[in-house]
């Protein structure tokens, strides 16, 4: 199966940023979660991968067919929902998805109005008078409308009450079911992300620093802590977060390797904890 | 690229439809004097509708639309604006001096005016983001406004109205041409 | 299916799905050559990740509770009895190594431990 998105280097240069080169693969029927910090570049990719900016090199593929800007065929398969939220404010929530249904064949009403229902949208309301959360649900109902394979989504949840939020995850994971959607998600708040994705990417100062299967880093990363007779320790790539007299509490990517290095410098008391995702990025994103 | 110029023009006309009528009743009512001067203004109001929203434009971009066509679409209404409301006018500078008792509509037709034109602004500029091009527009339409004001006291020919009118319209085309190259419509700044 | 998963715990969700479907299945609630749902409906139903089921769907499958056939999904593997004695006696030394390392840890003796597992079991 062709891939939902294939990045290659991707290059945008800005006054004091520069993004890439990025390489980056999705699969069809895999969520992607999209995490950097503030400026890092997720943005900007995003909007790439729209045909919002022009790269100033590399290639963008949206299942197998190239984003060009006179090209339409490749929007038919890409939702695309940011913080913009764009609308003829002086018209009704309905008049504007009128205008946007009339631009995609594939456009599906039933769905359309599953989710006006769902997300509780007045649908006569005009765009001037919704409030920002309001507005973001509206951007989501016009993206998801006509069923697109690869969902671009640049923090949606930015603005949404609780209620909201669990109602978009929920419709996420619905359309996960297909094995032919693509999700990419970018994000800096966690925990919208780390039950719905599949894999995680996570961008520092415009470059990639690791693409890899959630499970992997769940099932890798621990916090050990554990006495060292001696204060002999034999550490790699563990970050030491606390040391007092003998005892040692630290980090490890990868705890069985640290295991078997510290059962043979003979530690003692060792106790083993898990790490969730949030914890796990941000030793990620600070590693140089 | 048409169901976009459609819709913009039914979406102006929702907006702006209902003051236009009586606008132009009153416009033919208050003379020939104050008509030659609104006749520019308007024309840039004109032109102005055209420039449209720049947020919409980011939005027609997310549209399964080709990029040139969007930009067309924006060339087209400019010129269809232009044309029509200079029609428009040239008919009504021959029904005005027919009509009396012009006075009495002066100031209620330069309130309206002056209202229509704020909307208009506040509609095109609210949309703007990139600061620099919101100052070169604002700076724009100030300067042509003089233009037009300083040579309505030079004198009262028509063809030197025309002229400056057609000069911004086609320095705005150029604007939006040069854009064509590059389909960036809003360069992001980071901080 | 119903399974019940948090977060707020400290056995990751690839485990709980894994030891919830595996205490189905020896416990006889799900039957030798039923079907289990289909790694995506149960990643929907249960609000998890994708990979997250076919992670734990491999493990049950490594251990030889449920065994795949291709196009057609994932069956409850036929077990006989000592097969499952086998599984159901790992899992309880699963269960009783951490509590017997605490125990030597902190200086209890053998024998002052089968004292306790021998008071546990009189009174079960």
């Amino acid at each position: 199966m062709e891939n939902s998105l294939t990045i290659t280097k991707l290059e945008k240069e800005f006054d004091d940023f520069i993004l890439g080169p990025l390489n980056l693969e999705l699969e069809q029927g895999k969520v992607t979660g999209y995490i950097g910090p503030n400026g890092a570049g997720k943005t900007t990719t995003m909007q790439c991968i729209a045909g919002l900016i022009k790269p100033d090199k590399g290639e963008i593929k949206i299942f197998g067919k190239q984003n060009t800007p006179n090209s339409i065929e490749w929007k038919y398969n890409l939702g695309y929902v940011d913080d913009k939220h764009i609308f003829y404010e002086k018209w009704s929530c309905a008049q504007n998805l009128k205008f946007f249904s009339q631009f995609y064949p594939n456009w599906d009403w039933d769905f359309a109005n599953e989710l006006i229902k769902r997300f509780e949208i007045s649908l006569n309301k005009k765009v001037t008078q919704l409030s920002t959360g309001n507005k973001v649900k509206l951007s989501i109902v016009r993206a998801l409308s006509y069923r697109p394979k690869l969902l671009i989504l640049d923090e949606p949840t930015i603005g949404l009450d609780p209620i909201a939020r669990t109602e978009l995850l929920n419709i996420l994971f619905e359309i996960i079911e297909n094995n032919n959607n693509a999700i990419f998600y970018s994000t800096h708040i966690l925990s919208d992300i780390d039950r719905l994705a599949d894999e995680l990417i996570f961008i520092i100062n415009g470059k990639i620093k690791l693409q890899a299967p959630k499970e992997d880093l769940l099932e890798k990363w621990r916090t050990i802590s554990f006495k060292a007779p001696n204060n002999q320790v034999d550490l790699n790539n563990e970050i030491i977060i606390q040391i007092e007299n003998n005892y040692y509490k630290i980090i490890s990517p990868d705890y069985n390797e640290t295991l078997k290095r510290l059962q043979k410098s003979e530690a003692q008391n060792i106790t083993v904890n898990r790490m969730n995702i949030d914890e796990i990025s941000v030793q990620i994103l600070k590693q140089k | 690229m048409w169901k976009i110029i459609k819709t913009e023009y039914y979406y102006m006309y929702n907006l702006y439809g209902k003051w236009l009528l009586p606008f132009l009743v009153l416009l033919i009512l208050s003379g020939k004097i104050f008509f030659d001067f609104l006749f520019n203004y308007i024309l840039i109001a004109g032109a102005v509708l055209t420039l449209q929203n720049d947020n919409r434009y980011y939005m027609y971009q997310t549209l399964p639309i080709k990029y040139v066509e969007i930009a067309y679409a924006r060339i087209i209404m400019l010129i269809i604006n232009f044309t029509v409301l200079t029609l428009l006018f040239y008919i009504i500078n021959i029904i005005v001096p027919l009509i009396k008792l012009r006075l009495l509509f002066l100031s209620v037709t330069s309130l309206i005016l002056i209202r229509l034109y704020t909307f208009i602004l506040f509609d095109i500029i609210s949309g703007m983001r990139n600061k620099t091009k919101k100052t070169m527009y604002i700076l724009l339409f100030a300067i042509t406004l003089a233009a037009i004001i300083f040579l309505l006291f030079l004198g009262q020919n028509r063809i030197q109205y025309y002229i400056i009118a057609w000069i911004f319209l086609l320095t705005v085309i150029s604007i939006k041409t040069f854009k064509l190259k590059e389909f960036v419509v809003v360069k992001e700044q980071y901080k | 299916m119903i399974l019940n998963l948090t977060h707020l715990s400290n056995i990751s969700l690839q485990e709980q799905i894994y030891q919830q479907i595996r205490s189905m299945i020896l416990s006889g609630d799900l039957q030798t050559n039923s079907l289990l749902p289909s790694i995506r409906k149960l990643a929907r139903d249960g609000k998890v990740s994708v990979i997250t089921v076919q992670r734990a769907y491999e493990l049950l499958e490594k251990e030889g509770l449920i065994i795949s056939h291709r196009g057609k999904g994932f069956f409850v593997n036929k077990l006989d009895t000592r097969k499952k004695k086998m599984l159901v006696k790992k899992r309880i030394i699963e269960k009783i190594e951490p509590a017997i390392n605490t125990a030597i840890n902190e200086g209890i003796e053998k024998k002052e431990l089968m004292e306790i597992i021998k008071k546990i079991l009189d009174e079960a």
